[in-house]
């Protein structure tokens, strides 16, 4: 019997990014962060590692806060791909409240313009979804 | 969250950066350093956004290991990313001669405009040797013992502040561009001793991360952290003594 074995590559979310995702189309955990960035951002709060698993958390209405894992590897990934700047805090304010610096993170012009596409291009297919249903629904 | 003593979420974070030691082996130092220093910063957080109480206490503990955990994928094909880099192609996979990679040698020429920058410069190294050297001394100390001393503590303390006033010497400093290597090179490492006196009595720093860091000088062939401030001084003295002379 043959078996198809999974390498990294078939687990990792880094084959479906880079060169073979379309352009302009983020994951959901991107768009969330996005999100709760634009939030934080908004609020003239500071973005970083543990206030976005914070937000991301309460917009689920989950318990659990996002793994380190998962949340770092996405923080990674859109810095490479240009929809986050990445910065890391002065660190005389972390000295002053005697804790590890946080790195920063700004959603960028193109992060914004990106969101803004995706929340359009998802309206779109719910009203595509609910034309093509209505029949059948009303 | 509390510091005094190693409670349930300063253990859980000492395991979390065990292993995020151990994944981030082999990578770039500062690909390493950013992920360690930015799970560091969000495990302390979520510890001081718990209560005081030992139930809560215990369940953030819960909560921290079970973020990892739920991470572990993640984690691995995060770091088969980075080692797949084109930056990573000649960087060994495992513990490695990472100065070597991240600060190439330096052999600065004095130039006469800015010689009086430059001896600035020379000064900030002369005291960055000397806190390197102590805080080496204190981060072996912290290593071995299980709780630190009050003095040790106090010391520890005296050198953070020694290493932030460093800092901020050296970004107040006119320096010409030809130098910036040098002044780079002191900045990266005095952002490092500060980072790891503030983690050695905090997180209890592992042994594993330490030796990543290459903060002491198990290889005598190797240079470390506080021989490479010696040399970037040393070497900053051979060309003001030229230039004197």
């Amino acid at each position: 019997m043959s078996m198809k074995l999974l390498d990294s590559e078939k687990l990792s979310s880094y084959s479906l990014d880079m060169s073979r995702r379309r352009a302009g189309s983020i994951l959901p955990l991107e768009r969330e962060i996005l999100e709760a960035g634009l939030d934080l951002q908004v609020k003239n709060e500071p973005v970083y590692g543990f206030s976005l698993a914070r937000m991301l958390s309460h917009s689920r209405s989950a318990r659990d806060l996002t793994a380190h894992g998962t949340l770092y590897k996405a923080l990674g990934r859109m810095v490479e791909t240009g929809l986050l700047e990445a910065s890391w805090e002065n660190p005389e304010h972390a000295e002053a409240e005697s804790r590890p610096r946080r790195r920063l993170y700004r959603i960028t012009g193109a992060g914004a313009q990106t969101l803004d596409a995706n929340q359009t291009a998802v309206k779109i297919a719910a009203v595509n979804r609910r034309s093509t249903l209505g029949p059948a629904l009303s | 969250m509390t510091t005094n003593g190693a409670g349930p979420p300063q253990r859980a974070a000492a395991c979390v950066l065990r292993w995020a030691a151990t994944y981030t082996r082999g990578l770039p130092a500062e690909v390493a350093a950013t992920r360690m220093v930015e799970l560091a910063s969000d495990i302390y957080e979520q510890g001081a956004a718990a209560g005081a109480s030992r139930k809560e206490q215990r369940k953030v503990a819960r909560e921290i290991m079970l973020r990892a955990f739920r991470g572990l994928i993640s984690d691995l094909s995060w770091r088969e990313h980075e080692l797949r880099r084109p930056h990573n192609r000649t960087v060994a996979r495992s513990p490695a001669p990472l100065f070597d990679a991240e600060f190439p040698p330096i052999q600065p020429k004095v130039i006469p405009r800015c010689a009086a920058e430059l001896q600035t410069l020379m000064t900030i190294l002369d005291e960055a040797v000397a806190a390197a050297n102590a805080a080496d001394a204190l981060l072996t100390l912290a290593d071995r013992q299980a709780r630190p001393e009050p003095d040790d503590a106090r010391l520890g303390l005296h050198l953070r502040f020694r290493f932030v006033n460093l800092q901020h010497a050296l970004a107040e400093l006119r320096y010409c561009p030809e130098h910036s290597p040098t002044r780079n090179q002191t900045a990266a490492l005095l952002a490092f001793y500060l980072y790891m006196i503030t983690s050695a009595f905090e997180v209890r720093f592992s042994p594993l991360a330490r030796d990543q860091y290459v903060v002491l000088a198990h290889d005598p062939g190797r240079q470390t952290t506080s021989s490479k401030l010696v040399s970037l001084r040393n070497e900053l003295q051979r060309a003001l003594t030229v230039v004197v002379a």
